[in-house]
C-alpha cells in the first residue's frame, strides 16, 4: 500500500509537520535576536555564539563539580572526510551544520536524528575541502562555498532559495569562512591568497542575494594603502579574509581579520608595509567604508595570515571602562587594542616567539634579525601554521581571561622565485618544521597580556574554545580528546577521545531541559550530556 | 517493466564505467603534454622545491626519500607511470599521494626528467650477497627489524626500504641512528608512580595516555594518572653503526643488499 499525500503537499512538508508536532522547528530570526546574541538558552546563532566573538555561554547545568560525569547522548556520522571545522547553528532543537565538501545536514539536536541534507555541486579540482559553518537570518541559512558561491537554503527543507557568485573560482578564489549576518546584509570573506589573488570582503542583500559592497583588502593603485606595494605587486597580494569577523552594534563597526600578503614567503617582490594584508579592520557594515586598521605583521613573509577571530569586550582598563578588540595572532603575539580608534593598548608574545623583540608603543614590531626566509632557509618560531590558527579563542567576562589553544612550534623558511600562475599555489617557498613541537590551552590576562595557566597537549593542536558562566573551558587536541577544564585553575576535569583530531570549535545550548554540547570530530559530530535530565 | 530498462541501461551503464577507467589519468599510459618545455620546467621545479625537496632534497639526491636523479623509480619510468606515482602515493613507504592540479603533475615530471645524471648506480659499489649475510649476521640487523615477515619488531619494517630511503639516507641512518627517528620508534622511557621504568619505543601519546612496545616487544599502555615522567631518550634504541663496526666496504654490502629490498 502507498502512503498518498494531498494534492500540493511534499513528502518534506509532511515530514515537516510530523516533527513539527515534537519540536518547535524553523523559528525565523530576526536580526534583533542575533543581536540578543546568547540570551536565549537554546539558540547558537552564529560562528562564535554572538557578535562579541567570546564563546562564553551563560549556561550552567554542566559545572566543574559534575563535568566528570558528562557522557556521550548522540554521533551523527557525515561521511564528509576532510578537516572538521564547522560550527553548528542551533535554533530551538534543530542543528544546522556543514561539513567538508560543502554539505549539509539539519540534525533534531536531542536524537542525533537527520532532518534534511544538502550537498553543492563543486567543480572538480584540488585544494581545500573546508566549511565552517551557516549564518541564520529569517528563514533562510546562508553557506559560502569552494566555488566561492555564496548560497542561501531555506531552513526547514535545505532547498536552494538563492545562489549567487561571490567570484570567479577559476582565478583562485575559494570560500571557507561562515558568513556573519548584520541588519540585513550577509558578511563573506574570501580565501585564495595562497593561490595569489586580491582578497575583499562582501556584503550580500540576505534577501535578494545581491552584492551591496565590496572592501578590498589590498588597495588597487592610487587608493590609500597602495603606496605599501611596489609595483603592481598589489594585483596578486592576497589578504584573503577565511575566518568570521565580529560586530559592535553600538560603534556600528565590522571587525575582521586579513589573511598574509601574496606570495606568502618571497617577500621581495613586494616591497613596503603590504597593507591592509596581516591587519584588522574595521569596517563600516553599511557601506563597506574602511575606519580604521591595525597590522600586526608589517611585510609579512612568514604566512601568518591575522585572520583569528577578532574578541570584543568592554573591560576595566587603568581606572576606565574601555572597550577592546582582543586578538591572539598566528604571529605569536596577543593584542588587546582600543577597538573605537584601533590604538594599541597591550602585545606581549603567548608562545615563543623569535622573530621580533617586542611592538613598539607606535604598535609596530621591533623585528630581530635573520629570520626573513631565503632560497637556504632561515630558522624562525613559529613556523607557518603558526602561534594559533582558526582555532577560536574565548573570553570569559567572569574571569576576565582569554583563552587560547597556543602551538609552540618553529620552522626553517625558504624563499624561491616564483612565476605568478592564474589558479596555482603563489608560496614563493616553503615552511618546514623543525621537530614536533607542542601545545597547550592557555589562559591570558588581556590587560598585562600575561600568561596565568596553561595546560600542556602532547602535539601542536588545532581546536577551538569555548567558556562557560559555569566555570569551564572548553577544547579539543590533536590527539582527538575534547577536553573540559577548570577556567580559573587550567586543571583538567574531563575528557573523551573522539577518535580524531579536533579542528573545530565546542559550542553548547539547551535541548529541552539538557545542556548539551557538540563538536565535529573527524566525520562525526557529538552531543555530550550529563545522565538523566 | 523493470527487466528491458535494466537491459538497456546496462551496456550503457558499463560504457561509461569504461570510458572513466579508460579516461582517467592514473590508469592509462599517458604521455607527458609538456615534455621539455621551458616553461614547464620551471613551474616543475617550484612545484618539486615546495612539495618533494624536503623527503627528496633540494638536489633531488634523496636526502631521506630515494635519489631521484638515477632515473630510476619504483613503479616504472614511463610518463603514465610516475604520474601514477606522484598522486597515488607508494603504499608501506612514506610517499604520499599528492592532491594537485594535472598541469602541475606533468610540469612536475617534465622537471624530474631534466635532474637525471647517466650513469648514477651507487649499487655498483656492494655485494648484495655478502651484504644479506653482513645484515643477519655481524650487524644483528634482523633482532630488530623485519624483512618479508622474518626478524624483530622494535625496529621499522625493511621489506621495502630498497624504494623508501635514497642510499644517501640508508648510509647516515646507519652511521648515525639517532640523527633521524621516524614517527612510531621514537625511544622513550617511562618512569611509573610505582617506581618502575620501562624502555621502549613511543607508538602513540596524548594527555592522558602513552602506548609503547618495550624492549621485549612487549605492547603496553600507561595511562598518564600512573605515570610519573615519559622521558623523550636522545639516543636510539638503533646503536650507531659506525666505521669500528662496519668498514666502508661492509657498508656498501649492506647498502647494496638493503637497496635490493623492493617487497614482495
Amino acid at each position: 500500500m502507498r502512503l498518498r499525500f494531498g494534492r500540493g503537499m511534499s513528502i518534506g512538508a509532511f515530514i515537516g509537520m510530523f516533527i513539527w508536532s515534537g519540536l518547535a522547528v524553523g523559528q525565523e530570526i530576526s536580526s534583533q535576536q542575533l543581536l540578543d546574541g546568547l540570551k536565549n538558552p537554546s539558540r547558537w546563532l552564529t560562528y562564535s555564539g554572538d557578535y562579541t566573538g567570546q564563546r562564553h555561554s551563560p549556561l550552567t547545568q554542566i559545572t566543574p563539580s559534575n563535568v566528570a560525569q558528562l557522557g556521550v547522548q548522540w554521533a551523527f556520522q557525515t561521511g564528509a572526510v576532510g578537516k572538521f571545522e564547522a560550527v553548528p547553528i542551533v535554533i530551538d532543537g534543530i542543528l544546522y551544520i556543514t561539513t567538508p565538501g560543502n554539505r549539509a545536514w539539519a540534525i533534531d539536536a536531542r536524537t542525533g536524528r537527520r532532518i534534511w541534507s544538502y550537498q553543492k555541486e563543486l567543480p572538480d579540482r584540488p585544494g581545500s575541502q573546508v566549511n565552517r559553518g551557516f549564518a541564520v537570518l529569517g528563514n533562510k541559512l546562508y553557506m559560502a562555498t569552494l566555488d566561492s558561491h555564496l548560497v542561501a537554503l531555506d531552513m526547514k527543507t535545505g532547498n536552494v532559495v538563492w545562489d549567487s557568485i561571490i567570484d570567479d573560482y577559476k582565478r583562485g578564489y575559494y570560500a571557507t569562512v561562515a558568513p556573519l549576518i548584520v541588519k540585513n546584509k550577509v558578511i563573506v570573506g574570501i580565501g585564495g591568497a595562497d593561490r595569489g589573488t586580491r582578497g575583499f570582503i562582501d556584503a550580500f542583500d540576505a534577501e535578494t542575494g545581491k552584492r551591496s559592497w565590496r572592501f578590498w583588502t589590498v588597495p588597487e593603485a592610487g587608493a590609500p594603502g597602495s603606496e605599501t606595494w611596489s609595483g603592481n605587486s598589489w594585483e596578486h597580494g592576497g589578504g584573503s579574509t577565511w575566518l568570521t569577523g565580529t560586530y559592535d552594534p553600538e560603534l556600528n563597526l565590522l571587525y575582521w581579520g586579513t589573511g598574509n600578503p601574496g606570495p606568502d614567503l618571497l617577500g621581495d617582490v613586494r616591497k613596503g608595509d603590504n597593507l591592509y594584508t596581516a591587519s584588522v579592520v574595521a569596517v563600516d557594515p553599511d557601506t563597506g567604508k574602511l575606519r580604521w586598521h591595525y597590522q600586526f605583521t608589517p611585510h609579512d613573509t612568514h604566512d601568518w595570515d591575522a585572520v583569528q577571530i577578532p574578541v570584543l569586550a568592554d573591560i576595566n582598563a587603568g581606572g576606565s571602562r574601555r572597550k577592546v578588540l582582543m586578538m591572539a595572532n598566528r604571529n605569536g603575539f596577543f593584542y588587546t587594542l582600543d577597538r573605537t580608534n584601533g590604538k594599541l593598548i597591550v602585545a606581549k608574545p603567548f608562545i615563543q616567539t623569535s622573530w621580533a623583540k617586542e611592538i613598539g608603543p607606535d604598535g609596530r614590531p621591533i623585528e630581530l634579525p635573520n629570520n626573513t626566509p631565503t632560497e637556504k632557509g632561515t630558522v624562525t618560531c613559529p613556523d607557518v601554521t603558526g602561534g594559533t590558527n582558526w582555532n577560536s579563542p574565548a573570553f570569559n567576562p567572569a574571569t576576565g581571561l582569554f583563552y587560547v589553544t597556543a602551538r609552540e612550534t618553529c620552522a626553517t623558511y625558504y624563499a624561491w622565485n616564483q612565476e605568478f600562475i592564474e589558479d596555482r599555489n603563489y608560496f614563493g617557498g616553503a615552511g618546514r618544521n623543525t621537530g614536533r613541537g607542542y601545545g597547550a590551552v592557555r589562559a591570558i590576562d588581556p590587560l598585562t597580556g600575561q600568561i596565568k595557566w596553561e595546560s600542556k597537549q602532547f602535539t601542536p593542536s588545532m581546536s577551538g574554545l569555548l567558556t562557560t558562566a559555569s566555570g569551564l573551558v572548553f577544547g579539543g587536541d590533536e590527539e582527538g580528546n575534547i577536553v573540559a577544564y577548570d577556567a580559573r585553575t587550567g586543571k583538567i576535569l574531563w575528557n573523551f577521545q573522539t577518535g580524531a583530531p579536533i579542528f573545530a570549535a565546542p559550542t553548547t545550548v539547551m535541548a529541552g531541559t539538557k545542556q548539551l554540547v557538540f563538536i565535529g570530530s573527524g566525520t562525526t559530530v557529538f552531543a555530550f550530556g550529563l545522565p538523566g535530565n | 517493466m523493470l527487466r528491458p530498462i535494466l537491459a538497456r541501461a546496462l551496456p550503457l551503464s558499463l560504457l561509461i564505467t569504461m570510458w572513466a577507467v579508460e579516461s582517467a589519468p592514473q590508469t592509462r599510459e599517458l604521455k607527458n603534454p609538456v615534455e621539455g618545455q621551458q616553461k614547464a620546467i620551471e613551474q616543475g621545479e617550484y612545484v618539486y622545491k615546495s612539495r618533494c625537496s624536503e623527503c627528496h632534497g633540494l638536489d633531488a639526491r634523496g636526502y631521506r626519500a630515494p635519489d631521484l636523479t638515477t632515473g630510476q623509480f619504483s613503479n616504472g619510468t614511463g610518463d603514465g607511470q610516475l604520474y601514477r606515482l606522484i598522486t597515488r602515493g607508494l603504499p608501506t613507504t612514506e610517499m604520499p599521494g599528492i592532491n594537485m592540479n594535472e598541469d602541475e603533475v606533468w610540469a612536475l615530471i617534465s622537471y624530474l626528467r631534466t635532474v637525471v645524471v647517466p650513469g648514477t648506480n651507487a649499487n655498483a659499489r656492494g655485494n648484495a650477497q655478502t651484504g644479506a649475510a653482513i645484515y643477519s649476521g655481524k650487524a644483528g640487523c634482523a633482532g630488530c627489524h623485519m624483512v618479508n615477515g622474518k626478524g624483530g619488531r622494535l625496529g621499522p619494517d625493511l621489506s621495502r626500504i630498497g624504494v623508501a630511503r635514497s642510499r644517501m639516507a640508508l648510509a647516515r641512518e646507519i652511521r648515525s641512528a639517532s640523527e633521524y627517528i621516524a614517527q612510531g620508534y621514537e625511544p622513550v622511557t617511562v618512569a611509573t608512580r610505582d617506581g618502575r621504568q620501562i624502555k621502549g619505543v613511543r607508538k602513540n601519546e596524548d594527555t592522558f595516555s602513552i602506548q609503547i612496545m618495550d624492549t621485549n616487544e612487549q605492547l603496553s599502555t600507561f595511562l598518564k594518572k600512573d605515570v610519573r615522567e615519559v622521558i623523550d631518550e636522545k639516543k636510539s634504541l638503533m646503536p650507531d653503526y659506525g666505521p669500528d663496526k662496519l668498514t666502508e666496504a661492509e657498508l656498501d654490502d649492506l647498502l647494496t643488499y638493503l637497496g635490493t629490498l623492493h617487497g614482495r
